[in-house]
């Protein structure tokens, strides 16, 4: 009996695009209680810490009562009028500008000074400010630090026991950062933001394909991006609105995640009925139209392009920020300017993560599909659990240890061979 | 998940287990052969050596059979203690005459032909040798088949090894492809005989005690025949078969490498694939004949032979063609099949895995150890694999036809080039 017995089956798996279903932001949001002197100073610091998570309160000086931090796991404040009392209460805190004065560190004012930032790896060029409040350059200056005219530096941030001090920050650019910095190790968190890219504010009557067009190059270059929609909620079966889910199907195809965008309310503008009856109305025909939208409970801070161009940093890849950030790519850009922006993205090396993925761990993959006109379309299937993965999983360790073992034997085997044969065969 | 996955997954593992197993096989075999270069074999000197009948079953060998005899004629051995029988089966080229002619050249040596017709002959193999052994008078018997080229010393050392070891019920020598320049198809064959004997017999032997008979270049003991009856005439694969019946008597079979003999193998596709129809057919039939074993106390030592074999002919036959047409299935979209799968480096290792693991049996023999052999074992993982599972389906289709329409099975002699 003579017989070979090496046939082995090649095995192919072909993996298509994953992608979500609507989902609603997950994990505990902490209370966080911003104290400013008017409500509109507020802001910049609600959408830090939206950013981070957290549920922010605000209140102002004239609204504050001690009694607002029994709620609060943390607070911010640029007014020093809560200071004493979270002193007192032992609550982790931060306190900006004003708030500051009770700190017990001497705080300097200067006028029309040039400011630099700088914060681990980044920096960012000096501006000239018409005020700030500043450390005395006396004080150790950490890794964040400002960067005063004469090259000294002054440091940014003092902690003294739960509560930070942070006399001057900006609300752009690397200052928004090292803020955020600042409010994310109130708890003490150690994993860094993810960014986003977001092709925004796109609308049934905007260049749809112009946004196919810019989803073909985004997917080509392997960023994962967001398109922000703006709700819709009349004329949901006007052929101009399976045009837009049309190509809504087409940029998911393309690893976009589809984020409903907040609603724009006019002052003065009168509800005809509550934006949540609307909201769910826009919502069930992105559904029925096969997309998988997410709402927009959770957004991340919103950087212009142009601020994190001006974030220079020593290493290569850009790296993350303390908390999620996202830019947008307009679609008002020519094909030109499109490309020069994706070229500068490129350059930037910046992280780039998928949106969807941190809401869901369902798939789903896309497939073509032919229509009668204008084209092809995409149809999502949800991608199954493939079967025996854990065995596949398992046995691909264990077998890759065998085979590789069994390699190594066997080239040891064939080191000894090579020396027999020469010896047996060729020794004179 | 879906019964396509499930059957997929017990063919992967099967298929993997064989693997491992010949992974075993061959560390095994390149054991036994570094102990048969160090310790090489016992030679007896004349007076110790037994009384050997070689036998050469032929029908219509007139192209080769001249040679076979000559070789067997200048055997290292005492002239007077070897006889060599040629039956001449059933031919109806001139065989007989040229035969004839040797015996006429080699006067005073025991060269005895025996001519059978249709109806004295003819029937196989088998019958040829039971005719043969009918009319031999020495105390073991050798087979050669008639395309073969024995070396000077083969007869000696077979003859040694199993006088000088009452455990042996058998001695199997090595074949080598005498025309492996000839085409790509014996370049492969030669490889095949190579990796097979140092793989599957040596390693065997190593670790079980156990060779298959491969129908040529052997010695078994007269008694044996004496008390089995001889060959079973109903067997195409005679060697397998006979192989089973002396395990079963409690003996060994021993492979012993230095015992060499050149045969000339199939040329063409065609030839190839009637010859290995047979083998598996025959093969087939011995193994279940011998299923039975599988329940026999007695026969413990030979389980994993009968294991072997069929992993080889059903469940390794069986595990391919499931997932083979399961991949079919899935990629013209008749199955749907979601199934995760081993990474890509480990396919990839398992290439090399054969491909090294082949190359190393062709460290023994003089010439092989070649770049241009590295190549034909890849070459071969694509195609000569395949062209066996295409072999086995079909001789397992034909053997079931047999069965099913219950025709007798013929003997195919393979043709001569």
């Amino acid at each position: 009996m003579r017989v070979i017995v090496c046939c082995v089956l090649w095995t192919a798996a072909s993996a298509l695009g994953f992608f979500p279903a609507t989902a609603h932001a997950e994990g505990k949001k902490d209370k966080v209680l911003i104290v400013c002197r008017r409500e509109e100073d507020s802001d910049f610091l609600e959408k830090v810490v939206r950013a981070l998570a957290w549920e922010p309160a605000v209140t102002t000086e004239k609204d504050y009562n001690s009694g607002m931090l029994e709620q609060a796991a943390y607070v911010i404040t640029t007014s020093d009028i809560c200071v004493k009392d979270i002193e007192q209460k032992g609550i982790p805190s931060v306190c900006l500008k004003d708030a500051c004065r009770l700190s017990g560190y001497s705080i300097k004012e200067e006028k029309n000074s040039s400011v630099g930032l700088e914060s681990g790896p980044y920096w960012e060029w000096p501006e000239t400010e018409k005020r700030i409040d500043r450390f005395d350059a006396a004080y150790p200056a950490g890794t964040e630090a400002l960067i005063l005219a004469d090259g000294q530096k002054s440091a940014f941030v003092m902690k003294k026991d739960k509560i930070s001090y942070v006399p001057f920050y900006r609300e752009n650019g690397l200052g928004a950062v090292m803020t955020g910095k600042v409010i994310a190790e109130l708890s003490g968190r150690q994993e860094g933001g993810h960014m986003y890219l977001a092709v925004d504010e796109v609308y049934p009557f905007s260049d749809l394909e112009r946004l196919c067009a810019a989803a073909d190059r985004l997917y080509e270059n392997g960023i994962p991006f967001i398109v922000r929609v703006m709700p819709v909620y009349e004329n949901l079966d006007y052929p101009a609105f399976e045009r837009y889910a049309r190509a809504l199907r087409y940029v998911q195809s393309r690893n976009a995640s589809v984020l409903l965008h907040p609603p724009v309310v006019r002052e003065g503008e009168k509800e005809s009925e509550p934006y949540e009856i609307k909201k769910e109305r826009f919502a069930k025909a992105l559904e029925e139209q096969g997309i998988f939208y997410i709402d927009t409970e959770y957004i991340p801070y919103l950087f212009t392009w142009e601020e994190i161009q001006n974030i220079n940093t020593q290493q290569k890849a850009f790296g993350e920020f303390e908390f999620d950030s996202m830019f947008t790519i307009p679609l008002s850009l020519s094909e030109e300017e499109f490309e020069n922006r994706l070229q500068q993205i490129n350059e930037k090396w910046l992280t780039l993560s998928d949106y969807k993925q941190k809401f869901t761990d369902k798939n789903f993959q896309y497939y073509e599909m032919a229509v009668t006109a204008g084209g092809e379309d995409f149809f999502a299937e949800e991608k199954e659990q493939a079967n025996f993965e854990e065995l596949f999983d398992k046995g691909d360790k264990i077998l890759l240890a065998v085979v590789g073992g069994a390699l190594f034997i066997f080239f040891v085997l064939l080191g000894i061979g090579r020396k027999w044969y020469r010896r047996k065969f060729y020794s004179k | 998940m879906e019964f396509s996955s499930g059957l997929v997954v017990a063919a992967i593992i099967s298929i993997w287990l064989l693997l491992l197993v010949n992974v075993i096989l061959t560390i095994a075999g390149y054991r036994y052969y570094i102990e048969c270069e160090k310790n090489g074999v016992k030679e007896l000197p004349d007076e110790q050596l037994p009384t050997v009948s070689i036998m050469v079953p032929a029908h219509n060998e007139a192209k080769v059979i001249v040679r076979t005899a000559e070789s067997l004629l200048r055997f290292d051995y005492p002239e007077d203690k070897y006889e060599i029988i040629i039956i001449n089966d059933n031919s109806s080229d001139d065989s007989a005459s040229l035969l004839e002619e040797v015996k006429r050249k080699n006067p005073g040596r025991k060269f005895k032909v025996i001519n059978t017709d249709a109806e004295t002959g003819g029937k196989g193999k088998s019958n040829a040798l039971n005719i043969g052994y009918q009319q031999c008078s020495g105390e073991y018997i050798a087979i050669y088949d008639a395309d073969n080229t024995p070396e000077r010393p083969a007869l000696r050392r077979l003859a040694s090894a199993i006088v000088q070891d009452g455990r042996l019920g058998a001695v199997i020598g090595k074949f080598r492809t005498r025309n492996r320049n000839a085409s790509l198809l014996t370049r492969f064959i030669n490889i095949e005989t190579l990796a097979f004997q140092w793989m599957a017999q040596a390693g065997r032997w190593k670790i079980f005690h156990l060779c298959t008979i491969p129908g040529t270049n052997f010695i078994i003991r007269r008694s044996i025949l004496d008390a089995i009856g001889g060959w079973d005439v109903k067997a195409v694969a005679e060697d397998t078969e006979i192989s089973f019946r002396i395990y079963m008597m409690g003996y060994q079979i021993r492979f012993i490498p230095q015992a060499v003999t050149w045969e000339q193998e199939p040329q063409t596709v065609a030839v190839w694939f009637r010859q290995r129809t047979r083998w598996v057919k025959g093969n087939i039939y011995v193994l279940i004949k011998n299923i039975p074993l599988l329940f026999n106390k007695k026969a413990k030592k030979v389980r994993f032979d009968i294991f072997y074999f069929l992993s080889i002919y059903f469940l390794l036959l069986t595990a391919l063609v499931i997932s083979d047409s399961v991949l079919i299935g899935t990629l013209v979209g008749w199955i749907h099949l979601n199934l995760a799968g081993f990474s890509t480096l480990l396919w990839f290792m398992a290439i090399i895995l054969f491909v090294i693991g082949t190359f190393i049996t062709l460290t023994t023999e003089k010439g092989e150890m070649s770049l241009s052999n590295l190549a034909i074992i890849l070459l071969m993982y694509f195609t000569y694999s395949k062209m066996w599972m295409a072999v086995a389906i079909y001789g397992l289709y034909k053997y079931l036809e047999d069965i099913i329409f219950k025709r007798e099975t013929k003997w195919y002699k393979t043709e001569r080039f």
